[in-house]
């Protein structure tokens, strides 16, 4: 009965006590015990769970993308990724390590999901993020135009890339489809961005 | 014919008043659908303005409850656009008011939450079907759209399309828009959701205009095992697969809430293999996806 007060007070997603034992005494000690904290709740009307984050266990370079509101995930690869929408990123990562297969193993360095809005701002804080790893070698950028246009998301790329100015030292790949998808590529092959 | 949404629903929008709701209030409208008002408690008896999908001008009320927009407008589909922190109180209103179809579009709403506004809803004897939360919502080309997904992409289709993911639900409208949809449903990624893969299959199962159907999965839970044991037993349509999140680490949430690797758990490799062994084809990518449905469509 506790355990279920605990789970709904603090909007847990799991509450585990395990091992429960048996002492020889006669005792019944619980002798470890998990609890997982839903972010949602937290978020909504947990604040106080922000202070149990222990962060500085936490990656540097997903703390930083954290503080900036951008969902990554640190990955052991070379090739940084970005896109829009957590499924497309997440078959974005499986593509590019099939595709790394005949290239001796290269696989994605992160996940990175910028959601829908693909603004400039979200872009240059995404690409501050990855240029960020040492271990990215280069950057994919695959983004879907859906209500946001292909053209908003290429402005957003050449803007992103305008404020990095001399940081933005590695190679990138643009995969742009959807919606004005003719327009869009035409602004990126417009801007030229040297690398 | 259609899943769930026809051109003949009458939709209401809760929220309709804030910034999302007035957004896609405008893009649902273009996309045709009918849109009949909204609500919002504190705008009650206001109007909002809009244009139909032809260019006339519209006033659609504002309503202080579902139950009342129902009762005023006749309405049987809701899309709720409310804050997080409010969105369980809007379900079991909408589930109080007995709204026939449900679609919550809100992020980031607690689990527990879901979790409640679910059990509230089979507790009603489920004359509410929810779809999300967390989701694209869903679309009956050339129709209605109810949510947020692209209305430009394709057209009217024989193919069914169920997805846990937004954009992968785009993606695979787009590599199919020579083909068609009869409806796209995206049910979401929390890891507690209304609608599920095994309810849109049945509901494309029974529909005459649907031939083939895509079916999309992504690490977490075993949704999409469950839907493998349904499609062995029950669907005798074609069905393709894809499932997103193979090189996933363990123990990392991928931004949906419910996509999570938990120890052996969960793996996106495990649900390809039930959904083979139920005899579904599996694509490893959203493009050879899309080529094996245009395969089994051409028999």
């Amino acid at each position: 009965m506790k355990l279920y007060e605990v789970y709904t007070a603090e909007d847990a997603t799991l509450v585990e006590v395990n091992p429960l034992v048996l002492t020889g005494a006669g005792d019944i000690v619980a002798l470890d015990g998990k609890i997982s904290l839903d972010d949602n709740a937290s978020e909504v009307r947990h604040h106080e769970h922000e202070a149990l984050e222990d962060k500085g266990a936490a990656d540097p370079l997903e703390a930083k993308a954290k503080a900036a509101g951008l969902n990554y995930v640190k990955l052991d690869g070379e090739v940084g990724v970005i896109g829009n929408g957590a499924g497309l990123v997440m078959s974005t990562l499986d593509v590019v390590a099939y595709a790394g297969e005949a290239h001796g193993g290269v696989k994605p360095a992160n996940f990175l999901d910028i959601g829908g809005g693909a603004s400039a701002e979200v872009m240059a804080n995404g690409l501050d993020v990855i240029l960020g790893d040492a271990q990215v070698k280069s950057v994919f950028v695959n983004v879907f135009g859906g209500i946001t246009s292909c053209v908003a998301v290429a402005n957003g790329i050449v803007k992103a890339l305008e404020m990095l100015g001399d940081a933005a030292t590695k190679p990138l790949v643009v995969r742009l489809d959807g919606n004005q998808v003719e327009e869009g590529r035409a602004i990126l092959a417009a801007a030229n961005h040297p690398s | 014919m259609s899943i769930f949404l026809t051109k003949d629903s009458r939709v209401i929008v809760q929220g309709i008043t804030g910034g999302e709701g007035t957004k896609h209030t405008a893009l649902m409208l273009k996309a045709g659908t009918n849109i009949v008002g909204g609500v919002n408690a504190r705008k009650a008896g206001t109007t909002v303005s809009h244009t139909d999908k032809d260019g006339n001008a519209l006033e659609l009320p504002v309503f202080a409850s579902v139950a009342e927009a129902i009762e005023k407008t006749g309405a049987d589909v809701s899309v709720a656009f409310v804050p997080p922190a409010f969105t369980k109180d809007a379900m079991i209103e909408a589930i109080d008011a007995e709204i026939p179809l449900l679609v919550v579009i809100t992020e980031g709403v607690p689990v527990q939450d879901s979790a409640e506004a679910w059990a509230y809803a089979q507790s009603k004897g489920n004359t509410t079907r929810i779809i999300g939360p967390n989701c694209p919502g869903i679309i009956t080309p050339g129709e209605a759209l109810a949510g947020i997904t692209p209305a430009n992409i394709t057209g009217k289709g024989p193919i069914g399309l169920v997805s846990k993911s937004g954009t992968l639900t785009y993606q695979m409208m787009y590599e199919l828009r020579d083909l068609g949809f009869s409806t796209a449903i995206g049910i979401g990624g929390d890891p507690v959701i209304g609608t599920t893969h095994i309810d849109a299959l049945a509901a494309f199962e029974a529909d005459p205009e649907t031939k083939a159907i895509v079916m999309i999965g992504e690490i977490g839970g075993d949704a999409e095992e469950r839907a493998a044991e349904f499609i062995k037993a029950n669907v005798t349509k074609p069905v393709v697969g894809y499932v997103a999140g193979f090189t996933a680490p363990e123990g990392k949430t991928m931004g949906h809430a419910g996509a999570i690797v938990s120890g052996s758990a969960g793996t996106a490799q495990a649900k390809k293999e039930a959904l083979e062994a139920a005899g579904v084809r599996v694509g490893k990518t959203p493009s050879e996806t899309a080529a094996l449905l245009r395969e089994v469509l051409a028999g």
